[in-house]
């Protein structure tokens, strides 16, 4: 396996295919292994990080973050791992953009597996999948920390869809702030674990973005480029009142059935029975420790501009 | 002159039920000795010397003469010292040291000791059992209290001399005894548990349908004390199989107090149990948790901990209702048919989902954890009902809730129901399969069963549970066809996540 990739190619540090964003970090690498069209690492970019054990509100704030990206003319940059990663990567792909994986092992292997799917779309709609490992790395402990400077580098700015306290998004966001990349954060719940990271370098001094818009002059700011925004004003879904109050209830964070039912003032069947419909109907999902969340699709409809 | 020959009918046990034996005795001239031929073990051999010695202290003599005692039929293995009376009184009846008045009624069970007293012997409720049916009256020991069955009533000796005057009329009565005892502290009831009404709900629909249920909680979330309760939610015994459980109890030495009180059986085996503790086995053949479990309720704690050869063995109790153990001697079939509950962890460090206790486990590890879980069982697992531990707010101060008597309401109405509809339909082939449970879907529920199957990706196996949960919604309600409200609580209760 070692260096018998066929398409894959070696960056020296000083080649015209070298992109010089890595040059700000303080030990830069000599060498990166790429797969796909190298130009995607020197165009304007957007990194998004964030926990690979992202709530339904993280993936729809990764995703969100990405189309918004793609449709400002950037790129994607991610880590392909679980979580946010793969749904900021699989947005970028999806919404036509370009879209950059950084992996923790080779760039020829695929960890972890489920990530297979994402290397292989963002190949072939012309991104670049990269590492600083040689060709068949296994992925090892100490890469990730490496891995994580260079999403930091190559962007102008790296935007924390949501993060626990502590993460290893943070060493991402940490070195960013330290070569003078813009962190942007979007706030979680107060409630909720997963956002309590993100809350954190909010109130440290990163970007807040608090909406759609608010994300989109960040970007004009930093990138001096303009969004072509699409779709109409969306409001919250839900074909009945009692929906609707089910998903508004949702909204902030997740909860369980019998915590629903008392706050919306439910029978524990009618509230199962509009659970059921809601899933069904994609606006609501279960989560691994069995409480409800909104969907991202639900979150997304609720938006001032529309879902994706 | 003696008779030199007499029989009498004993019994033995063979897997949860008693067999008739014809004990022969024939006396004959020569070397006195007992031989015992008829395929006995080694502890009906070892009858000779109580025999001898109980026979000595009874104030009876022991003929001098060889005798040779046939066990018959002589196809089935004996086991255990129940035989030791009946072979004791044919020996009298032979030697005429006693009428043989009643020997053709009898059915004479209990082991002797050396001083000549009666001793009780495992398995009573079968003993009394046979006795009914092949119109016997039973004479043994003072046994556990079993309530009298219809037939003729059982004579109780308590010393080998009692049967001097004959079979019939030997001993007395059996002593009155006062009802069952009402067990200390109360009754449990689902009204003990708090802001769970989610979780009671899922219990009673899995308790009407005789669904196959997983709680997954963290530790303290309260899975045990809901599986605890849902005995209290089953609708009463039946006569059939409270005399099923009590023989599967009283063969295996179980108490059967709390059975005779009325309560359906819980078990809850741990972890550790082998394959024949759980299904039954050894020799000779014992019933296993999954028979003791019969027309109640078996419970298993940490799933992911058994290992996955043991959960195999339960495919047959769950999918027929009976163990079958094949052994050189034939099959012994162990009635098991109960209500399936399972709990588990949500992750290795049990704390994922928790609000106070952060989980330390990584998404591969909670996902190597899952796939424990669903494994030989899966298709056995219908609904999986995720548990937290309540608000604590909620626990003081909050209403009560369902009792399980609402609860058992529901039961009832859902079980009568569904027996009443399989009634009406004639004979069906399967009514757990899709072809009966298609037959009264609305048009409309079978479009949303439709809409759920692809928006929530169902496969086939799936889409059958939501069926079948959605049936037992249905029937709880007393309603013959399947409405598209029940196709959406199904859907919840379901519960389901991939790969289990």
């Amino acid at each position: 396996m070692m260096g018998a990739f066929r398409d894959g190619i070696v960056v020296e540090r000083g080649s015209g295919l070298w992109p010089q964003s890595l040059e700000d970090l303080p030990n830069p690498p000599e060498r990166l292994f790429v797969r796909g069209d190298p130009s995607a690492l020197t165009g304007e970019s957007l990194s998004i990080v964030g926990t690979r054990r992202a709530s339904p509100y993280g993936l729809a704030v990764a995703e969100l973050a990405s189309r918004i990206a793609v449709e400002s003319g950037l790129a994607v940059v991610s880590g392909g791992a679980l979580g946010c990663d793969r749904a900021a990567g699989d947005q970028a792909v999806a919404r036509g953009g370009v879209g950059v994986v950084v992996l923790g092992s080779g760039a020829d292997v695929v960890y972890p597996r489920s990530s297979a799917g994402l290397v292989e779309r963002t190949l072939s709609k012309g991104g670049a999948v990269v590492s600083l490992e040689r060709w068949g790395s296994p992925p090892r402990r100490y890469a990730f920390p490496k891995r994580n400077r260079v999403i930091a580098a190559l962007s102008r700015a790296v935007f924390v869809a949501e993060a626990g306290m502590p993460s290893g998004t943070f060493s991402t966001a940490e070195c960013a702030a330290g070569i003078g990349r813009e962190v942007l954060a979007a706030p979680g719940s107060i409630f909720s674990r997963e956002s309590r990271g993100t809350n954190y370098l909010i109130s440290v001094g990163a970007t807040c973005i608090s909406d759609e818009n608010e994300l989109e002059c960040a970007l004009s700011r930093i990138y001096g480029v303009l969004r072509h925004p699409v779709g109409d004003r969306g409001e919250t879904p839900g074909s009945t009142d009692v929906e609707r109050a089910v998903i508004r209830a949702l909204t902030a964070s997740p909860e369980r059935i019998d915590s629903i039912a008392r706050h919306v003032r439910l029978t524990t069947r009618q509230c199962l029975e509009v659970l059921g419909n809601l899933t069904v109907a994609g606006l609501v999902e279960r989560m691994e420790d069995g409480r409800y969340a909104a969907t991202p699709r639900a979150l997304h409809a609720q938006t001032a501009l529309g879902g994706p | 002159m003696a008779r030199a020959a007499a029989s009498v009918t004993g019994a033995c046990i063979r897997g949860v039920e008693a067999r008739p034996v014809t004990v022969e005795v024939s006396l004959a001239n020569g070397i006195p000795s007992i031989g015992i031929v008829g395929m006995a073990d080694a502890a009906v051999l070892e009858a000779r010397s109580r025999i001898r010695c109980a026979l000595r202290s009874s104030g009876f003599s022991v003929p001098r003469k060889s005798i040779t005692v046939n066990l018959a039929p002589s196809d089935f293995r004996k086991t255990g010292s129940s035989l030791d009376l009946a072979i004791a009184v044919s020996i009298l009846i032979a030697s005429d040291q006693m009428p043989s008045t009643g020997s053709e009624e009898a059915l004479v069970v209990g082991e002797l000791g050396l001083d000549g007293s009666v001793r009780g012997v495992r398995g009573e409720a079968a003993y009394l059992v046979l006795a009914r049916e092949t119109g016997r009256f039973l004479v043994g020991p003072e046994g556990g209290g079993l309530p009298p069955l219809p037939g003729q009533p059982p004579r109780v000796i308590d010393r080998l001399s009692d049967v001097s005057v004959g079979l019939q009329g030997a001993g007395r009565e059996p002593g009155h005894r006062p009802g069952p005892r009402i067990l200390a502290g109360g009754q449990i009831d689902f009204r003990d548990i708090r802001g769970q009404e989610a979780s009671k709900r899922a219990l009673a629909v899995a308790a009407a349908g005789g669904l196959g249920l997983l709680m997954i909680g963290p530790p303290g979330s309260g899975k045990t004390m809901l599986a605890r309760r849902v005995p209290t939610i089953l609708p009463p015994i039946d006569p059939g199989e409270l005399q099923e459980a009590l023989c599967i109890h009283s063969v295996a030495g179980e108490d059967v107090e709390g059975i005779l009180s009325g309560a359906r059986p819980f078990r809850s085996p741990h972890h550790t149990i082998s394959k024949a503790g759980l299904v039954g086995g050894g020799r000779p053949v014992r019933p296993g948790e999954a028979s003791l479990a019969h027309g109640g309720v078996a419970f298993f704690d940490e799933l992911a901990e058994f290992p996955g050869d043991v959960l195999q063995t339960l495919r047959q109790p769950l999918e027929d209702g009976y163990v079958a153990i094949s052994r050189v001697d034939g099959t012994y079939r162990l009635p098991s048919r109960f209500q399936f509950l399972a709990a588990s962890n949500p992750c290795p460090c049990g704390h994922l989902g928790d609000p106070s206790v952060p989980c330390r486990c990584s998404p591969g590890a909670i996902e190597r954890y899952r796939s424990r879980l669903g494994g030989p069982l899966a298709d056995r697992i219908e609904m999986v009902l995720d548990v937290a531990r309540p608000d604590p707010d909620e626990v003081l101060r909050g209403e009560g809730g369902a009792c399980s008597a609402d609860l058992r309401d529901q039961v009832t109405a859902g079980r009568e129901h569904s027996a009443w509809m399989l009634a009406r339909e004639g004979p069906v082939d399967d009514p757990r399969g899709p072809s009966y449970l298609k037959r009264h879907l609305s048009r409309e529920a079978g479009d949303r069963l439709l809409d759920s199957a692809s928006s929530a990706h169902l496969s086939p196996r799936s889409m059958l549970r939501v069926l079948r949960i959605a049936r037992a919604v249905a029937d709880i309600d007393r309603r013959v066809t399947i409405a598209p409200s029940d196709i959406y609580e199904a859907m919840a209760l379901r519960g389901r996540r991939d790969g289990l």
